[in-house]
């Protein structure tokens, strides 16, 4: 028999563990007099809810905490238009703002074009409803466009070839080199293609309009959109 | 229901008839003087036709001094667009050195209208028009729920308006890109010689300007009555004091009698003869009459002096004058003078527009000078001789000078900034 010193439960495991008395401390020492206690699931010590209803509500919260914690999404998130706009990695570096560098770009474009609409004009500039699918359909980069009609007065006359086609915008390098920035949104744009057939040299060159508010799409998702009839309002 | 409701809510708005009431001021020395009448006859820029009507007594005096010192107007028709007038020569000579009014053609409710005056220059234009000039502007008054007109301003007299400055080398691009469209275009110089005796009589083909222009010449016309018609009378008591509504209501009714029997005398119609015998189902019509007053005559005849083309206000101004002057204080003498249905300026740079379908464009004013009254204690006078609103004070009139007691009806249309 151990002295009254000796606490209770040690004197208990002690008797649970005749031969060893070293452990009868130790687990004494871990598991009674030291034992962690989690105080965080302490202050949940709300009376549980009789309620089924508050029951269920409790559950489910505690199960979208789980989820939530459980598996962070590993794959990168895309930037977000201000960290865009902080990074600049969007931007045309001012070494790349010479118009004479996108006049080859330019004449790439007009040779893609004639690939693209070889034959599709008659004899006098029409054409049907494939090739303006077709054209719906091509890449625009390259191409120099005017702005014809616009809402704002001022953007009005710009004109430039297209170094970036985005969803809402076109973005334009002038002969001044600058970077125009125009909107699609209530705009008609102009652009010009030479005739295709090189056997009618001198002809007047094919002149077209493209209403922006119509055009508002991704150059990558426009390949495969079907241009559904919109209500023009505007004009 | 809600679709009717809506039409309601657009209704027209009716054309107006402001009247005024007061006392000629003479003019001191060479400015006249800024009171009505004469505001209202230099803020109406774009005339076109003026007529005048004068019992036919005082016709023959009025021809004569007509002819001494009233030359007759030049103005031309000129077939060009817009880009035009900013050649350097036609520019600089009548634009910004002299003072011309311009008009072009054009329904101001449908299609594009260009005005210049005082050096200002105003574009009216279709929405389609404006989001292709690339020229900045505002919302014109009367354009529709759909911003469907724009009013483009340029003041050409200031001095970045030359040739070579960013500004105004935008609007000649604008012009020569844009506007490509021409029209009629009417055209006053101020600088002549019936206007302002001091300048060089004009030339009959305008400096600086390549297309061709046709030369008009606004002459007055004459008409003398062959048959007596039946007349008015023009004495009436105005309400004194504090009029009732009574009495105003019995005014007004006078008036607009009155206006009628203007226009009826204007246009020779047959219900003024005196041999008039028309069926009473169709006409009942009978000029305003006072039975009280015997003393006026009931026939006699009228003469009508008219203009027609292409008038500045400042040369009606120098009819108005010179009539002024030249009719006798005991005679009465009714001045009317129509602006253009199309013009998109009315009075005072306002802007004007016309109500569905073309109509209610008037914009006319009508100045009836009364004969001088000896007895003045049977007409009230109103303080300063600008009488807005008919309650006019009552103040004793101490000097028996017969005063020029007037009368102005300006008829404004329906869409009309003035008022």
């Amino acid at each position: 028999m151990s002295t009254s010193n000796e606490p209770f439960a040690q004197s208990l495991l002690h008797l649970a563990h005749p031969a060893d008395p070293t452990e009868a401390t130790r687990i004494y020492k871990e598991k009674v007099a030291y034992r962690p206690i989690d105080f965080r699931k302490l202050t949940n010590s709300t009376p549980k809810a009789t309620d089924a209803r508050a029951r269920r509500r409790e559950l489910r919260l505690a199960r979208k905490q789980k989820k939530a914690s459980s598996k962070p999404s590993s794959k990168p998130q895309p930037l977000s238009a201000r960290q865009k706009r902080a990074l600049g990695i969007y931007d045309i570096p001012k070494e790349a703002q010479k118009y004479e560098i996108y006049e080859p770009l330019n004449t790439l474009w007009i040779g893609y074009i004639h690939e693209i609409l070889k034959g599709s004009f008659g004899n006098n500039g029409t054409a049907g409803q494939a090739t303006a699918a077709k054209l719906s359909a091509a890449d625009f980069h390259g191409c120099e466009v005017e702005v014809v009609r616009n809402r704002c007065p001022s953007r009005v006359g710009v004109k430039g070839i297209v170094v970036k086609d985005t969803k809402m915008t076109f973005v334009i390098i002038t002969r001044k080199n600058e970077i125009k920035h125009i909107p699609k949104e209530h705009s008609v744009f102009r652009f010009e293609i030479p005739w295709p057939d090189k056997t009618k040299e001198g002809a007047e060159p094919i002149v077209l309009e493209l209403h922006g508010s119509n055009f508002m799409f991704r150059a990558a998702e426009r390949m495969n959109k079907k241009f559904k009839a919109k209500a023009m309002d505007d004009l | 229901m809600a679709q009717l409701l809506n039409k309601l809510a657009h209704a027209a708005p009716d054309s107006k008839c402001y009247v005024t009431r007061g006392t000629i001021l003479k003019p001191t020395g060479s400015e006249n003087p800024s009171q009505r009448p004469y505001t209202t006859i230099h803020d109406h820029i774009y005339n076109q036709q003026v007529d005048l009507l004068l019992p036919d007594e005082i016709c023959e005096v009025v021809q004569q001094r007509l002819s001494e010192q009233l030359k007759p107007l030049q103005y031309h028709r000129i077939f060009m667009g817009p880009k035009h007038i900013l050649e350097k020569e036609f520019y600089n000579h009548y634009i910004r050195q002299g003072n011309i009014i311009l008009l072009s053609d054009g329904r101001v409710d449908v299609d594009d209208v260009y005005c210049l005056y005082d050096g200002k220059l105003f574009l009216f234009l279709r929405k389609e028009t404006y989001e292709k000039a690339g020229l900045v502007g505002r919302q014109a008054a009367f354009g529709g729920r759909k911003k469907e007109r724009w009013v483009v301003e340029y003041n050409l007299r200031e001095p970045h308006m030359v040739h070579g400055k960013k500004a105004f080398d935008r609007l000649v691009w604008s012009f020569e890109n844009v506007f490509k469209q021409q029209n009629a275009w009417l055209f006053c110089d101020l600088n002549q010689e019936a206007i302002d005796p001091s300048s060089p009589p004009p030339e009959p083909t305008l400096k600086g300007l390549t297309p061709p222009t046709v030369l008009r010449i606004a002459a007055p016309t004459i008409t003398h009555p062959s048959n007596p018609i039946k007349l008015a009378t023009f004495t009436h008591k105005p309400p004194t004091g504090k009029p009732t509504d009574y009495d105003r209501a019995i005014f007004f009714d006078w008036i607009t009698s009155l206006h009628e029997w203007l226009a009826l005398v204007s246009i020779n119609s047959d219900r003024l003869n005196v041999t008039d015998s028309i069926d009473p189902l169709l006409s009942r019509y009978e000029p305003p009459i006072d039975e009280d007053d015997t003393s006026s005559p009931v026939t006699g005849k009228i003469s009508k002096v008219s203009w027609r083309g292409f008038i500045p206000a400042e040369y009606i101004l120098k009819i108005f004058n010179i009539i002024q002057e030249v009719v006798p204080h005991n005679q009465w003498y009714s001045i009317t003078v129509h602006g253009f249905q199309n013009t998109p300026i009315s009075w005072k740079g306002r802007q004007h527009n016309v109500v569905g379908g073309g109509m209610g464009g008037e914009n006319l004013y009508t100045i009836l000078r009364f004969a001088g009254i000896n007895d003045t204690s049977a007409i009230g006078e109103d303080d300063g001789g600008d009488g807005d609103d008919i309650m006019g004070g009552m103040e004793d009139v101490k000097e028996k000078v017969a005063e020029s007691k007037y009368i102005m009806y300006e008829v404004v249309g329906g869409r009309d900034e003035f008022s």
